[in-house]
């Protein structure tokens, strides 16, 4: 019966049920059924649910049951027994030696303020609990040799070095070639600049100006060379 | 309880400590098997389940007859007992994934059954039909709630009155009703099927 019933129909329910159980008339049902389709038609359904759910075989217990049972009975008879001879067992008082040598464990005192601070304020004893517990780093070794020797992390790399200096050598010499090509080419001959070819070991030996053009072309590498040579 | 049919037995067991299905035990064994296996087969809806909800119902009676003190009828008692341990057991079946109703066949359908013979039915059935139309309603109970079978087995496969129900099952007589209108509401609902084919055709 999926349909929604009326309340009157809905009180009858029960009576209408035992209706269709008993088969005897019910004069409150029978009159209501007679009015109402809805109801006459549970009644009959009614009637026919009961005739299925009475029709179902009545089942004969196997003779297996018996064997189980008695089983049954005798685990439970010697699980009796058992317990019976552990409660019978005469009580038998513990020497005072035994409370002496037994020192229970006791909680230690710290427990005690460990809970009131849960029960006072727990989300903040959690934090404090666990904050306290945190593990306390060490600064590695390394850390104090950076410090100690600041500019040797400064220390440029050789090579590189080598390779600026040629590149800026390149850079002068083609600078000064295009100057003289640009010179010779000039429709009007005038008095050039005295073109001299220096030679030198380092490029600290160098005329301070070409020095600077170096020091500016390599973004100051050419001085941070000079300086760790100097402090080292 | 006055008048207890089961008063001189049950007295006689209480006598004695339960060792095996002997004397007053056996007669009261014999008296209760085929209602505590009925009740038990027709909640778990199977023999295996049914065989050791019974035996543990048996267990649980012998072992407490002792305490029974007649405040109601034995018999009321050995029914919730039996009704208990059902569904328990088919709780715990349940749980450990095994199938909660086992379709019949040679394994599972019970030792011995008493003829099948319903009235009601407007033509002869077949006993292929008949044993068809059997598995639909058992199935059909298998799926209501705990409580709703109970109540079903107890009314319409153990015939007890409303009293006698609302003692076993230890609810009121209000109760009994409300609980047996729902079973019905569930019931239709799982009988449709077959009450259109095996009635409406
Ligand atoms: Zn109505």
């Amino acid at each position: 019966m999926s349909e929604r019933r009326d309340p009157a129909c809905e009180s009858l329910r029960p009576a209408l049920i035992q209706r269709a159980e008993v088969g005897a008339p019910d004069p409150a049902v029978d009159a209501h059924a007679a009015g109402c389709g809805t109801c006459r038609r549970e009644l009959e359904r009614a009637v026919r649910r009961v005739g299925l759910a009475r029709s179902l075989a009545r089942v004969v217990a196997p003779r297996q049951l018996d064997g189980l049972v008695v089983a049954a009975l005798q685990a439970g008879a010697r699980q009796e027994r058992a317990v019976r001879a552990v409660l019978d067992l005469p009580d038998v008082a513990a020497p005072r030696e035994l409370a002496e040598r037994v020192e229970g464990p006791r909680a230690p005192r710290v427990l005690e303020r460990l809970v009131s601070e849960d029960l006072a304020d727990p989300s903040k004893a959690v934090v404090r609990r666990y904050a306290s517990r945190l593990e306390r780093l060490r600064a590695p070794a390394d850390l104090a040799d950076r410090l100690r020797t600041p500019r040797q992390h400064r220390r440029v790399v050789p090579a590189l070095l080598a390779s600026l200096l040629v590149g800026a050598g390149v850079l002068l010499l083609v600078g000064v070639l295009v100057l003289t090509a640009e010179r010779d080419r000039a429709p009007t001959a005038a008095p050039g600049p005295v073109l001299v070819v220096e030679r030198a070991a380092s490029i600290h030996d160098l005329d301070p100006a070409a020095s600077l053009l170096a020091s500016g072309l390599t973004g100051g590498l050419v001085d941070a060379d000079r300086l760790s040579r100097e402090g080292s | 309880m006055k008048s207890d049919p089961d008063r001189e037995l049950v007295e006689a067991c209480q006598a004695t400590a339960p060792t095996g299905l002997e004397g007053a035990f056996r007669r009261l064994y014999d008296q209760y098997k085929d209602r505590v296996y009925n009740v038990c087969f027709r909640i778990t809806g199977n023999a295996t389940d049914a065989l050791d909800a019974s035996q543990e119902t048996f267990g649980i009676m012998f072992r407490k007859i002792a305490e029974f003190r007649f405040e109601s009828k034995f018999s009321s008692w050995v029914y919730r007992i039996a009704v208990n341990a059902a569904i328990d057991h088919k709780r715990r079946a349940a749980a450990r994934w095994l199938p909660s109703f086992e379709p019949q066949n040679e394994h599972t359908r019970p030792a011995a059954r008493a003829d099948l013979r319903d009235e009601r039915t407007e033509a002869p059935l077949s006993a292929a039909t008949r044993h068809e139309l059997e598995a639909e309603i058992q199935a059909a109970i298998s799926r209501l709630s705990p409580k709703l079978r109970a109540i079903v087995v107890l009314r319409y496969v153990e015939n007890l009155s409303y009293d006698e129900i609302a003692e076993a099952l230890q609810i009121s007589l209000g109760t009994v009703k409300s609980r047996l209108s729902r079973a019905h509401e569930a019931l239709d609902r799982e009988l449709t099927p077959v009450l259109d084919r095996h009635f409406l055709r």
